[in-house]
């Protein structure tokens, strides 16, 4: 498990982790998600010991992560600007990394470089950016690290693409409990692959909470309430996160489970209610809209 | 698991992971090394000449070039992914020690340029062996890889602390020449800064002897120094002082390495605390160095315009430079006039001299020896003014001292630059002037020079007197007495006369020679000694050296000019015999030595 207990990390006066705390249980694709500056990369590079925290403690397995080569070989971070050593070819680059790396599958890095159709001894530099994340991820699924922390890993590859990914890690994860760590702003890829989502904001840790549990507890309403209801009532029993009105219509989210919410308006006695299934886009929008950062502001 | 990754294994991918460099590396070896050895080698008649073999092997300045600059450029390229941010992630997100990927770098930037210069050299070797008599190229080469890598590595141990000191490529550029150079131009402005105010101070060096090149302070904290020190004198001390850079450096460079945030990457200067120590010592420096220059006006306005200009110029750059933003060059402004108040405190206590440095003549007994420049003692023509002495002859040197300090007029005065060798009197003539350098060596590990001039003779008279008479001076004034190595030589003996035109013979150097050379040597007195004037007074015996088998080196030290005085009768009348050259007796009349007509000497 990866522990990470009140981690601060400043650069100069910049604040780009603040005082985050987050558990990355085993038997989950962690997804974490932010605004751009939030400090997903940071808190990533800080995961995998690239950089270390100025407060607050950082620790995979039990053990600090920062300097620990014994731990490192269980985390495996796919940045999101890949570095390739120049001359390379995807057969080089597995040596190398196989020299770092005791678990390494060379034949099945093989296989997999000839099922995703890369050349084997062309250099890296010239591929595609597509082609590049590809292969990172290969390289990454195939040195058999327990972590697998990736940077915005699913930007530029096609929807064939993201899908064979997504199979590589639910297979991984299934037959020797890989957890892989995601970080990025694709709410809707996260969606799809994510148990578990840690929202960062302004460098602070909104939320961490299982994607299911997150959709159980927050709803998004559409009702039609009685002539002259007064919304005051509305904020009062019910814990709304954002409340927008077209001339009769009402359309607000708000926090706690579905029965309650449907207790609670049914007790306004609207026109007409109806409750929408969230997305994760939406839970973003409403838990960041909460904390200032308002994309009506932003989206003109 | 980590400890068992080969580190042998991790250094052949690095090296691996540099083509381009191994392959620079050994077109340059090729052509600076092999190349000449091998044109020099099948030269008609140069397989005799091991000189040459150890110009190759050892003293090749084709070959020193290259590992001086192979030693910047494989520091920063080795350490290049500490100034990219991609680069850096990849390699800190490995599961590896940074101790270790420092070590399997470094080492492995060392042997990019060290194995292709030991293959050429061993190339060169085969070629030298075809051609040998003897085992000297052995020597050579051994001598010249031992100097060689180790001057290498200290360069490069420098300048890998460099790279890994600064965030971007060409600032770790720049850097290597402030860890290289910084304590040298320290040492520079601060010694011209003392020899334009001060009369009589002309340097120090410390640890090391007067005569040595360089002092040992700036060999010591400047591996690049510390090698051209290395290549002009292999020897114990340059062994040493670059196995303590090599020691001192490469652990520095680590421990920056360690202290070494990632994030960094892409500053100017990576760690914080560095930063402004770093900016100023350059400032102090420069703005000290803008005092001298602008001093040379001759004016305090223009020195302290010099002092405030030299602080701010720097000042600016290195600040936008760490910022990489033109409109922060004022950003740590108090800084800046601290550095101004330290640097104006440090020239004037270096020009106006409160603590009379420039007035201080040691007693005889804080001196292990003395070296005496003076050109009255033998006459500026011979080449051999130079005179170490000890003992008791310490104590007249002291005297010497004295007597030329309260003697020595300050001619230069404070912010000017008038300062010029005056070697004419005042009626526009050559007088008897003396220029009279002192190097005091003490007994504590450093030693200094001072000149005291212009002087009349007479001002010094009873110093040079006690000087004379002391036991063992004329041996040194006349080497010629002490060393019988020249017996059965040819000479050439010459007559200089007043036009400049000389008079030349040959004449055979045997010990019947040396007896009468040596006689006359003994009897002579102080008041025998010529005095510098229009006239040169001295006749003079040229022996060259070059002839003489495995002499060159000696050549260089033992003086090969011997002179023939007036009161050198013994000596005269057996020139007379053997050569056809007239030695008059006695000095020329006063009025003889205005015309422009041959003159002999004595």
């Amino acid at each position: 498990m990866i522990e990470v207990k009140n981690a601060v990390k400043n650069f100069d006066d910049i604040v780009a982790v603040n005082d985050v705390s987050v558990d990355i249980r085993e038997g989950s694709i962690f997804g974490l998600v932010g605004t751009n500056g939030a400090g997903k990369s940071t808190l990533l590079r800080m995961l995998c010991g690239i950089l270390k925290a100025d407060k607050g403690s950082i620790s995979v397995d039990g053990e600090d992560v920062f300097e620990n080569p014994s731990i490192k070989e269980n985390i495996y971070y796919i940045s999101d600007d890949q570095y390739y050593i120049k001359n390379y070819t995807p057969k080089d680059i597995m040596k190398y990394t196989a020299s770092f790396y005791p678990n390494f599958d060379k034949e099945r890095y093989n296989y997999l470089i000839n099922t995703f159709g890369l050349p084997y001894i062309r250099k890296i530099n010239n591929f595609s950016k597509g082609m590049k994340k590809q292969l990172s991820v290969i390289l990454g699924v195939c040195a058999n690290t327990k972590y697998i922390l990736c940077d915005e890993t699913f930007d530029g590859l096609d929807p064939v693409m993201r899908q064979a990914v997504k199979s590589l890690f639910a297979n991984d994860m299934q037959k020797r409990g890989l957890v892989p760590v995601i970080a990025s702003h694709n709410l809707r890829e996260l969606e799809d692959i994510c148990d578990r989502v840690g929202l960062l904001y302004k460098g602070g840790i909104l939320f961490a909470r299982d994607l299911d549990d997150m959709k159980l507890n927050m709803h998004k309403v559409q009702c039609v309430l009685p002539e002259g209801f007064d919304l005051a009532k509305l904020r009062e029993l019910l814990d709304v996160v954002t409340l927008e009105t077209r001339g009769k219509l009402i359309t607000f989210t708000a926090r706690g489970s579905r029965e309650e919410t449907e207790q609670k308006i049914a007790s306004f006695e609207p026109v007409f209610y109806e409750l929408i299934p969230l997305t994760l886009e939406e839970i973003f929008i409403s838990e960041t809209g909460v904390r200032g950062y308002d994309i009506g502001k932003i989206i003109l | 698991m980590t400890s068992e990754k080969s580190f042998f294994k991790l250094l052949m991918l690095n090296i691996r992971n540099r083509p381009s460099a191994v392959a620079i590396s050994l077109i340059i070896q090729f052509f600076s090394f092999i190349v000449p050895a091998a044109f020099a080698a099948t030269a008609p008649g140069s397989g005799g000449d091991w000189a040459l073999t150890k110009y190759f092997f050892y003293l090749n300045p084709g070959v020193s070039f290259y590992l001086g600059f192979g030693a910047v450029v494989a520091a920063v390229t080795g350490f290049h992914f500490l100034h990219s941010r991609n680069k850096t992630d990849f390699y800190h997100s490995l599961p590896i020690k940074r101790e270790k990927l420092f070590l399997v770098v470094y080492v492995s930037g060392a042997l990019i340029v060290l194995i292709p210069y030991y293959l050429a050299a061993t190339f060169a070797l085969l070629i030298a062996v075809i051609k040998a008599t003897s085992a000297e190229p052995a020597t050579y080469f051994l001598m010249g890889i031992s100097a060689n890598t180790l001057g290498f590595l200290a360069v490069y141990s420098s300048c890998v602390l460099a790279a890994v000191l600064t965030g971007n490529a060409i600032i770790s550029f720049i850097m290597c020449g402030v860890v290289n150079f910084m304590v040298p131009v320290a040492i520079a402005v601060f010694e011209l800064i003392k020899i334009r105010f001060l009369s009589t101070y002309k340097g120090f060096y410390v640890l090391a002897d007067a005569n040595d090149t360089m002092p040992i302070s700036i060999r010591l904290f400047s591996s690049f120094f510390g090698y051209l020190g290395l290549l002009a004198k292999i020897d114990i001390f340059g062994v040493v002082v670059a196995l303590f850079q090599i020691v001192v450096f490469t652990a520095l460079a680590l421990f920056a390495y360690k202290k070494r945030k990632s994030e960094n990457t892409g500053k100017a200067v990576v760690h914080e605390r560095t930063k402004q120590p770093l900016k100023y010592v350059i400032v102090i420096l420069s703005s000290l160095l803008g005092g001298l220059i602008f001093s040379g006006v001759g004016s305090v306005f223009w020195t302290l315009f010099g002092i405030l200009s030299g602080a701010m110029v720097p000042a600016c750059i290195i600040e936008s430079i760490y910022h990489f933003d033109a409109k922060k060059m004022l950003e740590n402004f108090k800084g800046d006039i601290i550095c101004i108040v330290v640097a104006m405190l440090i020239f004037g206590g270096l020009a106006f001299d409160p603590l009379k440095v420039d007035e201080f003549v040691p007693p005889a007994s804080m001196l292990k020896s003395a070296r005496v420049d003076i050109n009255s003692l033998y006459g500026i023509h011979t080449g051999r003014s130079r005179i170490t002495l000890s003992g008791k002859a310490l104590n007249a040197v002291t005297e010497l001292a004295r007597e030329g300090r309260d003697n020595t007029k300050k001619k230069y005065e404070l912010f000017s630059v008038t300062r010029k060798n005056i070697v004419e009197n005042s009626d526009g003539e050559y007088g008897d002037f003396l220029y009279l350098d002192i190097d005091f060596n003490y007994i504590l590990p450093y030693s200094e020079s001072r000149e005291y001039s212009p002087l009349y003779t007479s001002q010094v008279e009873k110093g040079l007197k006690e000087l004379f008479e002391c036991e063992g001076v004329k041996e040194e004034l006349f080497p010629l007495i002490k060393d019988d190595s020249y017996e059965d030589m040819v000479a050439s003996v010459s007559q200089t006369f007043v036009n400049n035109t000389r008079s030349v013979d040959n004449v055979r150097i045997t010990s019947e020679f040396l007896q009468a050379y040596k006689k006359d040597v003994e009897n002579m007195t102080f008041e025998d000694l010529p005095r510098i004037s229009k006239v040169d007074e001295v006749g003079e015996i040229h022996i060259d050296l070059s002839s003489i088998p495995n002499l060159r080196e000696r050549s260089y030290n033992i003086a090969n000019r011997f002179p023939i005085y007036s009161s050198f009768k013994n000596t005269r009348e057996y020139l007379k015999r053997k050569t056809s050259l007239d030695f008059q007796p006695e000095r020329p009349q006063a009025e003889e030595t205005d015309k422009d007509n041959l003159l002999f000497k004595f």
